[in-house]
């Protein structure tokens, strides 16, 4: 063989690993811009939570937790900040009222002895978290 | 005879005078009596003060406290309430009082027939975990909560729910059991039954403990659906 054809083929050799490394390089970019990754990044992983607003939908003025009384019924006075699905729950009674937004105040029965009573508070705005209030009277005649 | 005369007419004047002169002596005694009764008058003023002060005090330290008792010796009962505090409720033989509530009614009962798991109600001075009681009434426990339904299981007729503070629930329907679904157009409250509940919809209830060694385990009393449909615009 002469040396020309040698050098030649030796230098084809090179040449083709060259494009071949470059072909196989420039491939793998391609597969990773196709390829989309899963884990999410720091930006979206804090929108995942809905903006909740824990808004202090409820305020109760009287009666007081743990309260005690003398007669079998007690005014529950409060205050909405905005237009409520109200629900009072005793073991006694219940009570239901969709109430406006403002001061309101009801009579609510008491039986003798422990009365807990749980006033639940539901907006239909899905912004606004529900709230609950758990307050425990006490109806005890032998005062 | 005339000098006899004027002597008998001096002395009998000198003696009138004398006891004109003990008029001034019952005056000064009639303006002590004024002094005494201002005195009177304030320290009536003064106790009435105190005695208001001392029953606005007692009514603003008198507390009321409920647990289970734990154990109960001598004159003193141990017990521990809904959440966890424990007190020291101290009574009297001759002048401690005793009460079943029946709905209503109290009925009167016996310092014996207090045993261990029962559920009562005391009355008095809170000094830290302990209270001195002259009344004690023994109730029923009622759990109170709401939270959401996350499963329903139509065979064993219990709802499996997450209430208000996280907390897993069994709440076991019986036959007694009052269920109430609320119209979410009118509002109102309608009885219903264990098929027409969702899991999703939202639940408040009244129930009582099963078992005071199996934690979170209720039978449902009463309990009132809020429709999912209720919270779509």
């Amino acid at each position: 063989m002469k040396k020309e054809t040698s050098i030649a083929i030796i230098f084809g050799i090179v040449f083709g690993a060259v494009i071949a490394v470059f072909i196989i390089l420039k491939n793998k970019d391609f597969q990773l811009q196709k390829t989309k990754t899963i884990a999410p990044d720091i930006k979206t992983k804090s929108k995942t939570n809905p903006n909740l607003i824990n808004a202090n939908l409820l305020e109760i003025v009287t009666p007081t937790d743990g309260m005690i009384v003398n007669k079998n019924l007690v005014t529950i006075k409060g205050k909405l900040t905005q237009k409520s699905l109200v629900v009072v729950q005793s073991p006694l009674k219940d009570y239901v009222k969709e109430i406006d937004k403002g001061d309101f105040n009801f009579d609510f029965s008491l039986a003798l002895g422990e009365n807990v009573i749980n006033i639940s508070v539901y907006s239909k705005d899905p912004v606004i978290r529900n709230q609950e209030k758990q307050i425990k009277v006490y109806f005890l005649d032998q005062l | 005879m005339k000098k006899i005369t004027l002597i008998v007419l001096l002395f009998l004047s000198l003696t009138t005078f004398g006891v004109n002169a003990q008029s001034p002596q019952a005056s000064a005694g009639a303006k002590i009596s004024p002094t005494a009764t201002v005195d009177d008058k304030e320290i009536q003023l003064f106790k009435n003060k105190v005695a208001t002060k001392v029953a606005e005090l007692r009514e603003k330290n008198n507390r009321a406290i409920a647990g289970f008792v734990v154990n109960s010796k001598d004159g003193l009962i141990h017990i521990k309430s809904s959440d966890a505090t424990e007190y020291d409720v101290k009574t009297d033989d001759n002048l401690t009082q005793y009460f079943q509530i029946n709905g209503s009614s109290k009925k009167e009962i016996k310092r014996d027939d207090i045993v261990k798991d029962d559920y009562v109600i005391i009355s008095g001075i809170l000094n830290d975990k302990t209270m001195d009681t002259n009344v004690l009434y023994r109730d029923e426990y009622f759990f109170v909560a709401s939270g959401k339904i996350t499963a329903v299981n139509n065979v064993d007729f219990s709802l499996s729910v997450v209430d208000s503070d996280k907390d897993n629930i069994i709440l076991d329907v019986e036959n007694s059991t009052n269920q109430y679904l609320l119209d979410v157009k009118t509002l109102q409250l309608s009885k219903i039954g264990f098929s027409k509940i969702k899991e999703g919809d939202t639940i408040q209830l009244v129930a009582r403990r099963k078992d005071l060694r199996v934690p979170n385990k209720y039978t449902a009393i009463r309990y009132i659906v809020i429709p999912q449909e209720y919270f779509i615009k």
